[in-house]
């Protein structure tokens, strides 16, 4: 069994889950909001091994070692029971089950697209001026970033709004999806996801008259639909055969 | 130039200070408190980081830092802002300000005590449990569950349990007593963990660099950290030296998690298993050093110096 985790808002998630379920693969769409309200959890963590299992809403219990593959999209523990969590301990709780959801997916051992990390269930985001470094080290033109004091903190998590996005492009391991590009830009998003060690990432550009090829951003979840079918038939093998990363 | 940022009175801060002083090095201390008349302007351009960090009249490149040792506290809650309304234009400076410096010292060619990243597995102690495992450490038998069934069965086979939260926010261990029992059902709600009680020596290691300090605690209480609390004594402490192995066990899981200072809590059973329950990233370190007289901050001190003179070698 393999499983497409992901909130009920995230369509490109979706439309992948209906296309690999397409491909032949036995993929359950697990929801954020499903998992919300899942009962009987059931995590084991020891010196030698792990365990997750979990009742979902319909009464289909979930064991971890059934699982063969996860695309795993989930940004963040669903959050509509915390209106019923008192206010003080609101942050607590959602604290709480952040740490519980990194665990058991890290607990997985098949094939995870993408393996979650502290700084992303779904795979590590960067900010913007790590991002910059390591486009330069991958190989990529970019800007420069600079930050002081008066900017907003949450501008470093997204594309900056002075660029105009003018392609996307989706790295599955060595596959390049989206966007025709030109080999050396392919080879830079390559190693772009290598340094950033994400199995799966978008990757923005803008243009200029002179390189129509900038680097702009980087996102651990990017709308699917773009790498068409050929990305769902790599995603297909990934999910069965594993790979390597 | 040796960089650190904090609370200038808060105890590991002022101890690294004094032994940064008695060393004649050459160090900046940012108060955080004083971020109003601070200001930071950094610039990544293809592998160049550069910009300045202005305190009060006097201006700062950040190149020419080699050195940091951070413990910012959260900065929504300093007493600065006390008054100041949510949106407030100094509550949003005093946040970024103080998310640029964090996100300088995130890529800043330097030694940073510590990233924030690296810090980030802590955030999990069973996510943190699977990273220490790898390492050869032997972890407590952990559950996590909603359902009270479980945590009964689980409570049958083990001669004494402990719950304690998931993440790093309140995290204080109690034993599950015959009392804690008839409010099980609440675990549905939440997931929750509980855990084996593993017996044995309290082990806490500073790891600093390659350098190493073991500090043994003796108590009756479930957390040794809130033992007058719990048992109605202090812990006693006492320094410890750990086999050639077990220190190198740790240098080298403190380095392979990306962190420069950690501190690693260990049990040593009777029958000498060394059992690993965490690493904490941002160890407040003053309270073993100051029951022990064991020398960690001068370690952190000369830990930055050398990386100091490294970047003075470089530039002479």
């Amino acid at each position: 069994m393999y499983l497409a985790l992901c909130s009920t808002l995230d369509i490109p998630a979706q439309w992948a889950w209906q296309n690999l379920a397409a491909a032949g693969l036995d993929i359950r769409l697990v929801t954020a909001e499903m998992l919300e309200v899942a009962t009987q959890w059931e995590h084991h963590v020891d010196s030698r091994t792990d365990s997750i299992s979990f009742a979902l809403p319909n009464g289909q219990v979930i064991h971890g070692a059934d699982i063969q593959g996860v695309l795993n999209r989930l940004m963040t523990p669903a959050q509509n029971l915390m209106g019923r969590v008192v206010p003080t301990d609101r942050d607590y709780a959602l604290q709480e089950m952040s740490a519980f959801y990194l665990s058991w997916l890290n607990s997985l051992r098949c094939p995870l697209v993408n393996r979650p990390t502290p700084q992303g269930l779904a795979g590590r985001w960067f900010h913007l001026s790590e991002l910059s470094l390591f486009a330069h080290q991958a190989g990529l033109a970019s800007f420069s970033y600079r930050q002081t004091g008066n900017a907003a903190p949450e501008a470093g998590y997204q594309p900056s709004p002075d660029l105009q996005k003018t392609a996307q492009v989706i790295v599955l391991d060595d596959g390049i999806f989206g966007a025709t590009v030109p080999s050396a830009v392919g080879d830079g998003c390559r190693n772009l996801a290598r340094l950033l060690q994400t199995r799966l990432l978008g990757i923005d550009f803008t243009s200029t008259l002179q390189d129509p090829w900038i680097f702009c951003f980087a996102s651990p979840v990017p709308d699917l639909q773009l790498g068409g079918v050929r990305l769902i038939e790599s995603l297909a093998r990934t999910l069965r055969n594993g790979g390597t990363q | 130039m040796i960089l650190l940022v904090g609370i200038p009175s808060e105890t590991p801060i002022r101890m690294v200070r004094d032994r940064l002083e008695e060393l004649g090095a050459d160090f900046l201390m940012l108060n955080q408190r004083d971020f109003q008349r601070c200001a930071i302007d950094f610039e990544v351009n293809r592998s160049q980081v550069t910009g300045s960090l202005q305190v009060g009249d006097a201006t700062y490149p950040l190149e020419n830092f080699s050195a940091v040792y951070t413990r910012m506290m959260d900065d929504r809650s300093l007493p600065e802002l006390d008054d100041e309304p949510a949106e407030s234009p100094l509550r949003r400076y005093c946040r970024g300000f103080h998310d640029a410096m964090t996100r300088w010292m995130e890529i800043a060619p330097a030694l940073v005590i510590n990233r924030c990243v690296p810090m980030g597995a802590n955030s999990s102690k069973p996510y943190q449990a699977q990273l220490i495992r790898e390492h050869g450490f032997l972890v407590p038998e952990t559950l996590i569950t909603s359902n009270p069934e479980s945590v009964r069965r689980f409570q049958e086979s083990h001669a004494r349990v402990i719950y304690k939260s998931i993440s790093a926010t309140r995290s204080i261990v109690q034993t599950l007593e015959e009392q804690d029992l008839g409010r099980l059902e609440s675990v549905r709600w939440c997931p929750t963990q509980f855990q084996e009680c593993v017996e044995g020596t309290n082990v806490r290691v500073h790891v600093v660099d390659e350098r190493v300090y073991a500090t043994a605690i003796s108590t009756e209480a479930t957390d040794y950290r809130y033992a007058a609390r719990q048992s109605g004594e202090p812990a006693a402490l006492r320094e410890v030296k750990l086999s050639d192995e077990l220190a190198e066990m740790c240098v080298s899981m403190a380095r392979s998690m990306g962190l420069v200072f950690a501190g690693i809590d260990l049990k040593v059973t009777p029958e000498d298993q060394v059992y690993c329950f965490e690493v904490n990233p941002c160890p407040a370190f003053s309270y073993y050093e100051g029951n022990t007289g064991q020398p960690i901050s001068a370690g952190v001190a000369a830990c930055m110096m050398e990386a100091d003179g490294k970047l003075l070698a470089c530039v002479a």
